[in-house]
């Protein structure tokens, strides 16, 4: 069991990303510790301790697409081959992890690339990262978010109430209109702070995804997904994945895997608009992030 | 025999590597994993690049004391024809009896009556087999008491009475050197060399005290020596890598198939 996300503590080497994984993309905008905004202390612009790919995965496409990163990361790094037919199998000797979301999925080939995804998107190491960006601020977690959606539901009552009210006790229209007015507006501000994401986690996919194209391959799958699009291609195809190895990938649903907080998800394209997090370029079927992804359950 | 040069045995978790693998002249598939009506991507596109492709048995148990099921050798004929193979092959073993499968290629009792029911076995699947059988030799932990031939005279016998070709496993052999004491020279010597159809190289790793051909494993030096004695007799039409599991990098497997072709010469 995963009860902290600290990539450090898997394997003694530093993480792959230290070593560079290209600089294209991100880097150009200053989010993650590729970025010109990075300070000395691997922080950003924000003052935030620099994103890692798994981590801007989860919050551009939830646990399924920092699965899918973590994926991707393994074949790069030669500890996975990947068969035409989408069996993902260890390499001998290569089966070191630098992440525990890595480390699970080591530990779950060899699986179909699909269900490879789906096991470790709904991992206790997926849940760890989820808990990881809630205490960063980055993820809004599932109590508040509960507290939230019921304080909506009171105010839609009272407005609800507000109606009834006016014909039962025939309520100046003023009362009852401003009533319904405000119970409108609060409702409006609560479902925006039900979204899943904080406003700086929102602000990192808005930057992620302002790298609408990218040379290197963990931001591509992060940003997008492995069912997204990029200039028209499948980020699958873009990374060499064959067709029937990409056909075993699942979009993932609405409300799918541990505590998902409801954040519904689907693969994303560089086009189009995020319409739970209201950021742009983002993606193609709302969520806003955390709970989605292109390859998983 | 047909010549075939240097191949590696497919499987679907290294189907890319071997579709990539510089210099793979043919490549075995095993017959039981396969669908006649539902071949794999990956092995059609090897017969379109012009590979052959070589479907290998493990289960017709040829040395059993029951008839040969003819639903197996039907299934091995059947992809013989779809893959336009030049041979097929299976083992001098049984793996199963009384209705139990044993998961094990078994090896036989060296005695001639035991010759005799393989040798009746191997005629009758011959008659449904559209190409050359070819069989192999296995790797023991045991030998059955009472044997009458040694592992060499039991093969050279086999070839006799039925026209098939060997496949030589030199891994196996030095397993049963190692294990069993078989002479390696001997055996060299005994068998026809000019039935070989071609050889298997593969992998293995001692476990307390027993030498174990496991598949796993990188070839070890002492397996290639075999290899250098068989060649140092004849120029075999076909070698091949054997790996089963814990796949190494495709730079690993390049280097065992470069490091056969040194022996090879």
């Amino acid at each position: 069991m995963a009860n902290s996300w600290t990539p450090a503590s898997v394997g003694s080497t530093p993480e792959p990303w230290h070593a560079g994984h290209g600089q294209a993309g991100l880097g150009q905008h200053g989010l993650g510790r590729h970025g010109s905004g990075q300070n000395g202390s691997g922080q950003n612009a924000l003052g935030q301790n620099a994103l890692e790919p798994e981590e801007q995965a989860f919050l551009a496409g939830g646990p399924g697409r920092a699965a899918e990163v973590a994926v991707v990361a393994l074949l790069d790094a030669g500890a996975l081959r990947i068969s035409r037919e989408g069996l993902v199998s260890g390499v001998q000797g290569h089966g070191r992890a630098r992440t525990p979301l890595q480390a699970c999925v080591l530990r779950s080939v060899p699986r179909s690339l699909g269900d490879l995804i789906s096991v470790t998107a709904d991992s206790a190491e997926a849940q760890a990262l989820r808990q990881h960006l809630i205490s960063r601020g980055l993820v809004v977690s599932p109590g508040r978010r509960r507290a939230v959606r019921r304080a909506r539901q009171l105010v839609v009552a009272a407005a609800v109430g507000a109606v009834f009210a006016k014909i039962a006790l025939d309520l100046p229209f003023a009362v009852a209109g401003g009533a319904v007015v405000g119970a409108l507006l609060v409702s409006l501000v609560l479902g925006r702070a039900r979204r899943p994401l904080t406003g700086a986690g929102r602000l990192a996919v808005r930057r992620l995804r302002q790298a609408t194209v990218s040379s290197d391959r963990l931001v591509l799958v992060a940003a997008y997904g492995l069912l997204g699009r990029v200039e028209r291609r499948y980020v699958w195809s873009v990374l060499g994945i064959e067709p029937s190895a990409a056909a075993t990938l699942r979009r993932r649903t609405s409300g799918s895997g541990p505590d998902s907080g409801g954040c519904g998800g689907c693969s994303t394209s560089s086009s189009g608009s995020d319409s739970g997090s209201s950021d742009s370029g983002g993606s193609s079927c709302g969520g806003g992030g955390c709970g989605g992804g292109g390859g998983g359950d | 025999m047909e010549k075939l040069g240097v191949g590696i045995g497919w499987r679907p978790e290294i189907d890319l590597t071997v579709e990539q693998l510089p210099g793979v002249d043919f490549v075995e598939v095993v017959a039981e994993n396969l669908h006649v009506s539902h071949l794999p991507e990956s092995v059609l596109l090897l017969r379109e690049r012009g590979v052959p492709v070589l479907p290998h048995a493990v289960s017709l148990s040829l040395g059993g004391a029951e008839p040969v099921d003819a639903q197996r050798v039907a299934h091995l004929a059947a992809l013989a024809e779809a893959l336009d193979a030049p041979l097929v092959s299976d083992h001098v073993c049984f793996v199963r009896a009384g209705g139990l499968d044993s998961g094990h290629l078994m090896p036989l009792p060296r005695t001639r009556d035991a010759l005799d029911v393989l040798v009746a076995n191997v005629k009758a699947a011959r008659q449904d087999l559209p190409v050359p059988l070819a069989l192999e030799n296995v790797a023991a932990l045991l030998e059955w008491p009472d044997g009458e031939l040694t592992e060499g005279q039991f093969l050279a016998e086999l070839v006799d009475r039925t026209d098939c070709h060997l496949l030589i496993d030199v891994a196996n052999l030095y397993a049963n050197a190692r294990n069993l004491g078989t002479d390696v020279s001997r055996f060299l010597d005994e068998i026809p060399l000019e039935r070989l159809a071609y050889v298997h190289v593969a992998g293995g790793e001692e476990h307390q005290g027993v030498y174990h051909d496991t598949h796993a494993h990188a070839v070890i030096p002492e397996v290639l020596d075999v290899l250098a004695q068989l060649r140092a007799r004849v120029d075999p039409p076909g070698v091949l890598l054997e790996r089963d599991d814990d796949y190494p990098a495709d730079a690993e497997l390049a280097g065992e198939l470069a490091a056969i072709r040194a022996v090879l010469g």
